[in-house]
């Protein structure tokens, strides 16, 4: 994200996390891990 | 940085990429509505994990979503959300009848309490197919349809309307949106054509599924040069990059999870719809320079590889 962020200046990341079939149980787990783990880091982008 | 919460309510029951258009022999509207309650409840919940926007698309005759009218959904979880911003991402205009977007977003706008993005999407090829709509009229049924749907929302008086392909003999919206002159406007801009479309009409770009960097990065300085010359001037906030994306504990991990899932999107769910899209591209102009769709033919079939892994830093030593 910081890469992406660093080349192209953007404000908004769109994340798409239901993708295919992957088990509603990781979408949850990518979203609790988003907001403790990567959004601490990456919010002041 | 602001952060979408991205969720296209697949249909995962199936086991085989069917041809186009997908039979729904296999569907089971008891599975379904028990689908559309989970994959609401998760939507709504971004919320409290820290995303400022909920995001809902709308495609059509295909497994890939369940969202045949992603202005259904928002409008579910106006009342399940505080503050997040409900992004519908987006009503197909070319081939919907624009006043009636222009209601729907207006009314889920008011209900929000301003909350609404409105997406003004000319769709993917297959969906020209699926409502019958010429794919060589795209933009400029796209074009007409923006024009009436922002004159719609900021006329206080009566209207008529005699365009290339909408006519209206009076036009009189109730209600009105709640943001003033009206919601912003999120195109998508996957090419220089459209990033520049984008910028003509003051509105944000959208690009999602990126490969490599290079692309955005030229498709973001026409949308700059552009906005320019037009008398503006962007900020970040008018950018947004969309990527299908894995959270895991470990980077092994969370690529475990997403190739196989990125390998059923691409050859189950998007299977029908691509094998529509090439048809499109190779039999119309629905992409006004050849290149363009020679682009996105490329686009689509080296989409196993669009994915983001989010590094955990947490996890490397």
């Amino acid at each position: 994200m910081k890469r992406v962020q660093a080349e192209l200046k953007n404000g908004i990341f769109n994340l798409m996390m239901k993708v295919g079939n992957i088990s509603d149980e990781s979408v949850h787990r990518g979203m609790r891990l988003f907001k403790t783990e990567v959004l601490p880091q990456v919010a002041d982008l | 940085m602001k952060f979408g919460f991205f969720h296209t309510m697949p249909w995962t029951l199936h086991k085989k990429a069917l041809p186009w258009p997908a039979d729904t022999g296999e569907f089971d509207a008891t599975t379904a509505e028990k689908l559309y309650r989970s994959y609401l409840d998760c939507i709504a919940s971004a919320e409290q994990f820290g995303f400022d926007w909920l995001c809902c698309n709308e495609h059509h005759f295909s497994p890939y979503g369940l969202m045949a009218n992603c202005n259904l959904m928002g409008a579910a979880l106006v009342h399940r959300t505080t503050s997040s911003r409900l992004a519908m991402v987006g009503n197909l205009v070319p081939m919907l009848n624009p006043i009636r977007v222009a209601e729907e977003y207006a009314m889920l706008d008011v209900m929000s309490g301003g909350r609404l993005v409105a997406g003004f999407m000319r769709g993917v090829p297959h969906e020209y197919l699926a409502y019958n709509i010429n794919p060589s009229e795209s933009y400029s049924r796209l074009r007409e349809a923006i024009a009436l749907i922002t004159r719609a929302w900021t006329e206080p008086h009566p209207f008529a309307w005699e365009g290339e392909h909408f006519q209206y003999r009076a036009v009189s919206l109730w209600p009105k949106p709640y943001q003033k002159p009206h919601p912003r406007i999120l195109l998508s801009a996957t090419n220089e054509e459209s990033a520049a479309f984008a910028a003509e009409h003051r509105a944000m770009m959208g690009m999602a599924f990126i490969s490599d960097l290079s692309v955005p990065k030229r498709n973001i300085e026409v949308y700059l040069r552009e906005a320019q010359l037009r008398g503006w001037q962007p900020t970040p906030g008018d950018i947004l990059i969309g990527q299908a994306t894995c959270i895991a504990e470990t980077d092994e991990e969370a690529r475990a999870e997403m190739i196989p899932a990125l390998a059923f999107l691409n050859g189950i769910l998007m299977g029908p719809m691509r094998e529509a899209q090439q048809m499109v591209i190779q039999q119309t102009q629905f992409f006004g320079k050849p290149e363009i769709g020679r682009a996105f033919a490329g686009r689509l079939a080296a989409q196993d590889r669009f994915f983001a892994v989010v590094q955990a830093p947490w996890s490397r030593k």
